[in-house]
């Protein structure tokens, strides 16, 4: 890789201090840029990073207080508003307020669809403990609502970090005429990926290389086009994207 | 004053904010939004960009508060640094070198909200001030400008009127030092 491109002090791996120097703000430009690329990628450099933020967190301390603006506070609570919070599921609390939505504009064919994926949160949720593993840069398992431009919601679709998979769930039957529902995923600033080719009557997990799952992150957008069966060639949507929605962890 | 009651506060707040609760928003705003505009300020050095970051920085906190776990984590170690982080991330955006739109495709990481206890741990503190201390006076100078002014290398060697490739030696071997120095 090319952060190698700085001698190392260290002849051996103890001898990179990456991780300290972007914690510092030192790196800047392409130095940066991989540095980023390398925090989204790599979970041990993950760990590095968070292990220098709290080993110098404490000399944020001398920094000076300073009240902000008014106005500052009332700009958030009007953001507040627009941006709702990511709860985490738990079995008492639940993102069934959300659910519910699309759930009920289900049909009763569909409740299959439902019960598949509660079974999907049921099971992932107690055994994916934010603590038991190393800190993450995004959440476990996260979901979408997949609209039509109308706000009806067509598909809900979880990714499973950990599982390194995409479940998406069809809620509204799309009259295809010889085209298969594509999934993709945009990450927020990026070029849309292509995850899976569905078939839009039936609930699905599609695996997908890791590659793709670091891509989901709440920023993401997941996105539906209509294909020909096989899905794009073009490595970009061909067909109308039917439905989109972002991440929001589970 | 007492910390340990403001920790309990900060965090019985998070967790609300965590369920989605608008109204203990304010309470975390207010309790932490003076350190945190200070700290945007002493990295970007302009109200209006600070109180932008300041704003986004609450946003990330209503969105990621939910995963916030008390137990392990101090709350406004995981403040400070998600305001830090996305200042310097301002700071790097608003002078795009040669890189910059490399640089600006690029989201920068918010912490994992599991962070352990620093700040209010006064040995850990007391550690990193020894540890600074063992090192040199233009290396630590340096290490604190660079973490508390937002510097990069090329700053540092410029006000330090010494070559890049020196600066960038100075400082590794600072962090190699400390490294040690902090694990032991």
């Amino acid at each position: 890789m090319s952060d190698d491109n700085i001698p190392p002090v260290g002849e051996d791996a103890h001898g990179d201090v990456t991780a300290a120097e972007y914690v510092l703000g030192l790196l800047e430009g392409e130095a940066r840029a991989v540095a980023l690329r390398r925090l989204a990628s790599n979970p041990g450099f993950r760990l590095e990073v968070s292990a220098w933020e709290q080993r110098l967190a404490p000399l944020l301390d001398e920094v000076a207080e300073a009240t902000p603006p008014a106005r500052a506070w009332d700009r958030i609570a009007a953001s507040l508003t627009q941006a709702d919070p990511v709860v985490p599921f738990r079995p008492r609390i639940s993102p069934w307020n959300d659910l519910r939505v699309w759930r009920a504009a289900t049909g009763a064919s569909l409740a299959a669809a439902a019960a598949a994926l509660f079974v999907i949160i049921l099971r992932l949720a107690p055994s994916t403990p934010l603590s038991a593993a190393a800190p993450k840069a995004a959440p476990a398992v996260m979901l979408a609502r997949l609209n039509a431009p109308s706000g009806e919601t067509l598909f809900v679709v979880s990714v499973d970090r950990l599982r390194s998979g995409f479940t998406l769930m069809p809620v509204k039957a799309v009259a295809a005429e010889g085209h298969v529902p594509e999934l993709w995923i945009r990450p927020a600033g990026g070029q849309p990926h292509a995850v899976a080719v569905f078939d839009d009557a039936q609930p699905r997990t599609a695996a997908a290389p890791l590659s793709l799952v670091d891509l989901a992150s709440p920023k993401a957008v997941l996105a539906i086009s209509l294909e020909p069966p096989g899905g794009s060639t073009t490595g970009l949507p061909t067909g109308p994207v039917i439905a989109s929605g972002s991440l929001t962890s589970v | 004053m007492d910390l340990d009651w403001q920790r309990e506060t900060l965090n019985a707040a998070i967790a609300r904010v965590g369920q989605g609760e608008a109204g203990a928003m304010e309470i975390v705003y207010r309790q932490t939004s003076a350190k945190l505009f200070g700290i945007c300020l002493r990295i970007l050095g302009d109200a209006s960009e600070a109180e932008d970051v300041l704003h986004e920085v609450y946003l990330t906190v209503w969105r990621n508060a939910g995963a916030f776990e008390a137990s392990r984590a101090s709350p406004i170690t995981w403040l400070a640094t998600i305001a830090r982080n996305r200042a310097i991330d301002m700071l790097r955006k608003r002078r795009p070198g040669r890189h910059g739109s490399v640089d600006e495709a690029l989201t920068v990481v918010d912490p994992a909200p599991t962070a352990l206890a620093i700040i209010e741990d006064g040995e850990t503190v007391g550690r990193l001030g020894r540890c600074l201390g063992e090192l040199d006076d233009r290396q630590q100078a340096a290490v604190r400008r660079a973490f508390l002014d937002g510097r990069t290398y090329e700053n540092l060697a410029t006000e330090a009127s010494v070559p890049l490739g020196t600066m960038k030696s100075w400082i590794r071997r600072a962090l190699l030092k400390l490294r040690v120095c902090l694990e032991l």
